[in-house]
């Protein structure tokens, strides 16, 4: 199709749509309910909280400041809780054996075969 | 979303591998006393800071006591059981359960006894500060004051 049929055409159609015309009349506030549905088409929707995590997800957790935050806090984390059980543990050992020392020199302690 | 998934994994790995870290390096010192030979020597050792002179001449007294400890086990099984089959059956004291009680109790005071003169001879091995410390400690749980009421304390 060249530019000359398209222009054309468009004449024919524009002369149409002139002499077209219509009995039906426009229901109430017509001109608002269209606005209000533009309006309601343009405003984003607000994002779902799986939609908020993600987001966050992808674009905080590889900063590098958050990343280096995070790293440090885990690794600080797990030497005190490394620390912390160690030091029960410890704790528990040294009662058994200090128990253990008093049951071999105490005859009436000492466990029986 | 690939390196955030990254990053959250390194991160946790990182965690697990301070704890795995602090925790075995924290422990080997306990679990180098659980190992040794005798255990309870190498608490003592550590508990109140002997050199190994001191731990040496411990170790000694303690080798040297041990015996005599296991013959008075020996007497106070022989003497409860005596003891037990006196009372089998028994329904008044007799003259001899009042002999295997009084014999019970004498035994029991030269065990009380043959303990605080081992107790008084390691304390004197220690250096003074520790010799106390040890003796205090030791007095507590050997001769306190529910002494034998629950078998164990």
């Amino acid at each position: 199709m060249n530019t000359n049929e398209s222009s054309d055409e468009d004449k024919a159609l524009r002369k149409l749509l002139n002499e077209w015309r219509t009995e039906a009349s426009l229901p109430p506030r017509f001109q608002d309910s269209v606005w209000q549905r533009i309006e309601r088409a343009q405003t984003p929707a607000s994002p779902s909280m799986l939609q908020v995590i993600a987001h966050w997800f992808a674009t905080v957790i590889p900063r590098p400041a958050f990343a280096v935050s995070y790293m440090i806090v885990l690794l600080a984390g797990g030497g005190a809780f490394g620390w912390e059980h160690a030091r029960k543990e410890t704790t528990h050992i040294k009662d058994d054996l200090s128990e253990r020392y008093v049951r071999v020199l105490d005859p009436y302690q000492t466990p029986r075969e | 979303m690939k390196r955030s998934l990254f990053i959250l994994v390194l991160g946790l790995f990182i965690g697990a591998a301070a704890y795995g870290c602090i925790y075995s390096v924290c422990m080997s010192p306990a679990r180098a006393m659980e190992r040794s030979q005798r255990p309870e020597l190498a608490w003592l050792k550590e508990e109140f800071h002997l050199s190994d002179a001191e731990f040496k001449r411990v170790s000694e007294l303690h080798a040297a006591y041990l015996p005599h400890c296991r013959e008075m086990c020996r007497k106070i099984d022989e003497q409860n059981a005596q003891l037990q089959k006196l009372l089998a059956g028994a329904t008044n004291t007799t003259p001899e359960i009042d002999a295997a009680l009084v014999e019970i109790a004498q035994l029991r005071s030269g065990c009380q006894r043959m303990m605080l003169r081992h107790f008084f001879e390691v304390s004197q091995t220690m250096p003074p500060e520790q010799g106390s410390r040890y003796l205090a400690w030791v007095k507590g749980k050997v001769f306190a004051a529910d002494y034998g009421m629950n078998g164990q304390k």
